[in-house]
């Protein structure tokens, strides 16, 4: 099994397709890393260097509440809103500052908004050609008549793509520290910051930064393994890379839109795309349906990609290679 | 020969491809040493049972057998005896021809590079073995197939058309590489073509197969002396026609111009020399009485039924 994963490592490699998702990633980061650097700028001449945070605090929280009440927001958004408002207060009142800025607090950041579609889009990118691109040029032909069992060549590339994605993350956590680090300096990781936050209960958790950082990379890997197994049903269904691609886009695109709209549709909550956003459980935000919780989207997750892995490996056992 | 156990055995296979049959109660043995080939037009099957032969699709009646092995049931044992190019030797282009040879040596075990060496070596692929297949040619690329099919020292080689893409010289080589498999490694060959004069230079038996049906399997020789013909050059024609006629069936075929001095007859053995002398009674200036064996054309015409090849 060793050797097979080490020959689907040697052909996703040489195709060069990880060296693309390698400058994205990069690229990416850099320039959420500047527009972050931008924003600290604009905040100091704004308030001028030597004023507390608290006041900054405090003035955010009397800008949020008045836009909260000024506009008419959709009932997502206002609950967004106000989410965000009581965190500040908690904040306030514990004397930790939200707005420190450092490498653990950038990654965190950008941790919470990758999870739902930069990462999958690029585990996809990563996924689309694993079966797929061996059909479409006929070596599967080739793989396919040497003395090892068929499931076995299938899963030596799940394993593959298991691999990528948590190399995807991992990559992304060193890139973020890296650039972020020699910007904002590399400190910040035993910093409190606010879990596990509701509502509807005044319950409030604070853990540092590296435990929330871990946890959240945890998540943000199990939903990208679970679009991964998705991609990767599509590939062994699909003789072509684009169309696996395509679907797969269109799908995790759709879910970020759904999101935002889908609070009055109950069973919505059940489709794959508008549960991949597992830290948002973390930070606090509402989820896209009322009642889910993050228990609730992993089960859905795991499910899905449960069911697809299955039915990739049934399917591939059986299939006639034409 | 047919009291050896077949190495390949394809047993009454047929197979449905979305309702539609396209292959019908298939069955022909395979013995050792022996080069078989497949013969058809394009579309008569010749890939499909192909494909069922090394386990890629399921036949949706009877078995393939390799060495004994079930393809179905013991697929591995069955694959460990058996190395195959399907339709073209598809390779990883942004690979070297070694690193490919090299990902199929990690998936069998007990290969070793000394093996790679010496398929590189017997398929005379050592000076390009290194660079990327992208930068072969189809000759080189059909070379590197071989290797490739030849790395596990299997028993029985499958070559989908392999003269495809070659030149008049490399097709020579590879029909001479052919035989030295079958005679010095004892290999069993299942060549498949739509090319007669291929299958006929090289082959020992051949199957026939025309719309996924087999219409003949036997020894070539034993194929092409059942229709023997005799050709006579004889003039003036018109006067020789009717006495040639009187002894052995004149076959008219289609390239024959009425005028022409060519007089095509089938061969029973009969003594040539009788009809020699009528025809010299008559006063008919005998220019030329040849036994010559039918090319696979001919015979395949005449097994189909006139249906063309290509």
């Amino acid at each position: 099994m060793i050797n097979l994963i080490y020959n689907e490592w040697i052909k996703l490699v040489r195709k060069k397709r990880f060296y693309v998702v390698g400058l994205i990633v990069i690229l990416f980061i850099g320039m959420f890393a500047y527009a972050q650097l931008v924003q600290e700028r604009n905040a100091e001449e704004r308030f001028g260097s030597d004023v507390a945070w608290e006041e900054q605090l405090e003035e955010e929280i009397g800008s949020l509440e008045s836009r909260l009440e000024d506009t008419e927001m959709p009932e997502g958004f206002a609950e967004n809103f106000a989410a965000q408002i009581e965190q500040q207060r908690v904040y306030l009142e514990e004397g930790v500052n939200p707005n420190e800025t450092g490498a653990a607090m950038f990654l965190r950041m950008f941790l919470d908004n990758s999870g739902d579609l930069f990462i999958p889009l690029l585990v996809v990118v990563v996924t689309a050609d694993l079966v797929s691109s061996e059909r479409s040029s006929g070596t599967i032909k080739m793989l396919l008549t040497r003395p090892v069992e068929r499931w076995r060549i299938l899963l030596s590339k799940y394993l593959t793509m298991v691999l990528s994605v948590s190399l995807i993350v991992l990559f992304i956590s060193l890139v973020s520290i890296v650039i972020a680090g020699s910007l904002f300096g590399f400190g910040g990781w035993t910093q409190p910051i606010i879990t596990d936050f509701s509502l509807s209960s005044a319950e409030l958790t604070m853990i540092p930064h590296w435990q929330y950082i871990l946890t959240a990379a945890g998540l943000t890997w199990f939903a990208a393994v679970a679009v991964g197994s998705l991609t990767f049903l599509l590939s062994v269904l699909l003789k072509g890379t684009a169309a696996v691609m395509g679907f797969m886009l269109a799908a995790l695109i759709s879910g970020t839109i759904l999101s935002v709209f889908v609070s009055n549709w109950e069973t919505a909550k059940y489709l794959f795309m508008v549960n991949l956003n597992l830290t948002n459980y973390l930070s606090g935000q509402p989820p896209p349906v009322e009642g889910m919780t993050l228990l609730f989207s992993i089960g859905v997750l795991f499910v899905w990609g449960a069911l697809a892995t299955l039915l990739a490996f049934r399917r591939f056992q059986t299939m006639d290679m034409l | 020969m047919t009291e050896e156990r077949p190495v390949l055995s394809v047993q009454n296979v047929s197979k449905t491809i979305e309702k539609t049959p396209i292959i019908h109660d298939l069955s022909f043995d395979l013995y050792p040493g022996e080069v078989f080939g497949f013969l058809g037009p394009n579309g008569s099957g010749k890939t499909t049972t192909i494909r069922m032969i090394v386990g890629l699709i399921k036949p949706t009646e009877g078995a393939v057998t390799i060495s004994g092995h079930d393809v179905q049931k013991q697929f591995v044992q069955a694959m460990q005896n058996i190395g195959s190019i399907v339709e073209n030797p598809e390779m990883y282009d942004y690979l070297s021809g070694w690193e490919n040879l090299k990902q199929y040596q990690r998936m069998i075990p007990g290969i070793t590079e000394k093996r790679m060496h010496e398929v590189i070596k017997l398929v005379g692929m050592t000076n390009r073995v290194h660079d990327l297949v992208r930068t072969y040619s189809l000759g080189m690329r059909q070379r590197l197939g071989i290797a490739q099919a030849l790395l596990n020292e299997p028993k029985v080689l499958i070559l989908d058309e392999p003269a495809n893409g070659l030149d008049p010289k490399g097709i020579r080589e590879m029909r001479e590489f052919i035989r030295t498999l079958a005679e010095e490694e004892g290999l069993s060959v299942l060549v498949s073509s739509h090319l007669l004069s291929e299958i006929q230079l090289m082959c020992d038996r051949v199957a026939i197969i025309s719309k996924g049906r087999i219409l003949a399997v036997d020894h070539v020789d034993a194929l092409l002396a059942e229709k023997g013909r005799v050709i006579w050059q004889a003039s003036p024609a018109e006067k020789a026609r009717p006495i040639i006629a009187k002894h052995l069936q004149v076959i008219e075929t289609a390239e024959q111009q009425p005028e022409a001095e060519q007089i095509v007859t089938l061969d029973d053995q009969s003594d040539l020399a009788i009809v020699n002398e009528a025809l010299v009674a008559a006063g008919v200036k005998v220019h030329l009485i040849e036994r010559r064996l039918p090319s696979l054309e001919d015979l395949f015409l005449d097994l189909t039924g006139g249906e063309s090849i290509d």
